[in-house]
């Protein structure tokens, strides 16, 4: 198309919308070279509004439209999904709280690779070893597992419990205390005074000590809690403690010294 | 005479103001008369906007519906034809614009072809008219059909625009040039 003055485009237009015959001549003759655009509009106009549809017939009755009466649906639906995100979010949040809280208190649990204390000189030091020839890590049949220990663990920390004439539940709380420890004690247990002079020395040390001495063994349930039975195994050595051996008689700074005391034994289940 | 009477005798005094009270007390005959006597012209202006005579029908069942559920709301500003006007070319353009990706997918000349088989086209009108209708935006189609297929004045399209009377000319200029534009490129010189 030529370039067109704005106010001649619009008096073509408005010519071409009027389809009035005399006009339209009389813009051809003063325009003759614009008159192959002039009837091309006069087509396009007269297009446009014959291109006007044919109605179809009414509806005898004004039915209305489902899709506007069912303008809250759209809403209902919005509703339904705020509530299952939220749902969602909650459960989310429960799943992740109950992950932390089984991580923490699964810490401990004994991994495919067995831990096994390297050495009885050091208890707080551990080894690891792994079977050589086993792609699927476990604990073989014939093997007894073993409660894996580390120094950052409540049974490595260090306790102190100096004491004369002190009950043994006294003191197997003053252990739980300072340890952060969880004893159960079985039925059955002593209940002996003691003597004690322990200083600095890992809490699973102290146990084995008294266990020793009074006839219990501390079996370690988790990471925090062991379960005292009244009982020793008649093959077990014994674990040394500290450097050597307890002597009751001769306190020491490191290491200590168990006296047993005149006392009762009594039946009942304690816990500290 | 109740207010919503006294309502009718104000600046913009229209006919169908009386058919909106009797709707407005429950007289359902007086909607039936208001959809007959608009019918035409509001298919027109879907048809216009949406290309497809079903979407075209469907969206005039919407518009009726939206109308009837609001016409508590009708303030009278304007007249009722107007506001009717104006609800059939939001309407439309929304159900346009939804369609849009429909369209995307059906080649305009397969759509042109069911678009003419439930009605009988006008044997003189040349079928690039509404191909090229079809390549401009839904605004431009409703200015097109509110001036040639409803033949409203400048004013009546601003105010069922909801633009003023210089924005609706100018609105209908460039509407106008770009469909000229898609004619000729469709190979139309109206010669």
């Amino acid at each position: 198309m030529k370039n067109l003055s704005p106010e001649l485009n619009n008096m073509m237009w408005q010519i071409a919308e009027a389809r009035d015959e005399a006009a339209i001549e009389e813009f051809v003759s003063k325009h003759p070279d614009l008159r192959g655009e002039m009837i091309s509009r006069v087509n396009m106009v007269q297009g446009l509004k014959g291109s006007k549809p044919h109605t179809p017939k009414v509806s005898a009755k004004f039915l209305p439209s489902p899709r506007s009466l069912s303008r809250e649906t759209p809403r209902a639906l919005a509703l339904t999904v705020v509530v299952f995100l939220v749902a969602a979010g909650a459960f989310a949040t429960m799943g992740v709280l109950r992950f932390i809280e089984n991580r923490n208190t699964t810490a401990t649990v004994v991994t495919p690779e067995k831990l096994r204390p390297v050495s009885a000189n050091n208890g707080s030091q551990i080894e690891q070893t792994v079977p050589q020839g086993r792609s699927q890590p476990g604990p073989m049949p014939d093997e007894k597992p073993v409660q894996p220990l580390r120094a950052e663990e409540p049974f490595q920390r260090p306790v102190t419990i100096v004491a004369k004439n002190m009950t043994l539940d006294m003191v197997l709380n003053d252990i739980a205390i300072q340890a952060g420890l969880d004893l159960q004690s079985a039925p059955g247990m002593p209940e002996a005074m003691v003597e004690i002079d322990f200083r600095e020395t890992p809490a699973i040390q102290v146990l084995e000590a008294l266990g020793q001495t009074f006839g219990f063994t501390a079996l370690i349930q988790t990471s925090s809690s062991a379960l005292l039975i009244p009982a020793r195994d008649q093959n077990d050595p014994g674990t040394p403690i500290g450097s050597g051996s307890v002597r009751p008689s001769e306190p020491s700074n490191r290491g200590g010294k168990l006296t047993p005391l005149p006392g009762l034994n009594n039946d009942t289940t304690q816990s500290r | 005479m109740s207010s919503a009477y006294d309502t009718t005798q104000g600046e913009h005094y229209d006919d169908d103001y009386v058919l909106v009270d009797r709707i407005l007390l429950s007289d359902h005959h007086a909607f039936q008369s208001l959809y007959e006597k608009y019918y035409d012209r509001v298919y027109a202006i879907a048809k216009g906007i949406l290309i497809d005579a079903e979407e075209a029908a469907d969206a005039v069942q919407e518009i009726f519906t939206l109308v009837y559920k609001n016409l508590v709301k009708f303030d009278r500003r304007s007249k009722f034809s107007t506001w009717l006007f104006r609800i059939a070319v939001n309407r439309s353009i929304q159900s346009a614009r939804r369609l849009k990706f429909r369209r995307h997918l059906t080649p305009y000349t397969d759509a042109a072809e069911s678009v003419a088989e439930p009605e009988r086209a006008p044997e003189e009108v040349d079928p690039r008219i509404g191909e090229a209708m079809a390549t401009l935006h839904p605004n431009d189609r409703a200015i097109l059909t509110l001036f040639y297929w409803d033949e409203l004045s400048l004013q009546e399209i601003a105010e069922s625009l909801g633009c003023s009377s210089n924005a609706a000319k100018t609105r209908l200029f460039r509407a106008r040039e770009r469909f000229k534009s898609a004619f000729e490129l469709l190979g139309g010189t109206g010669e």
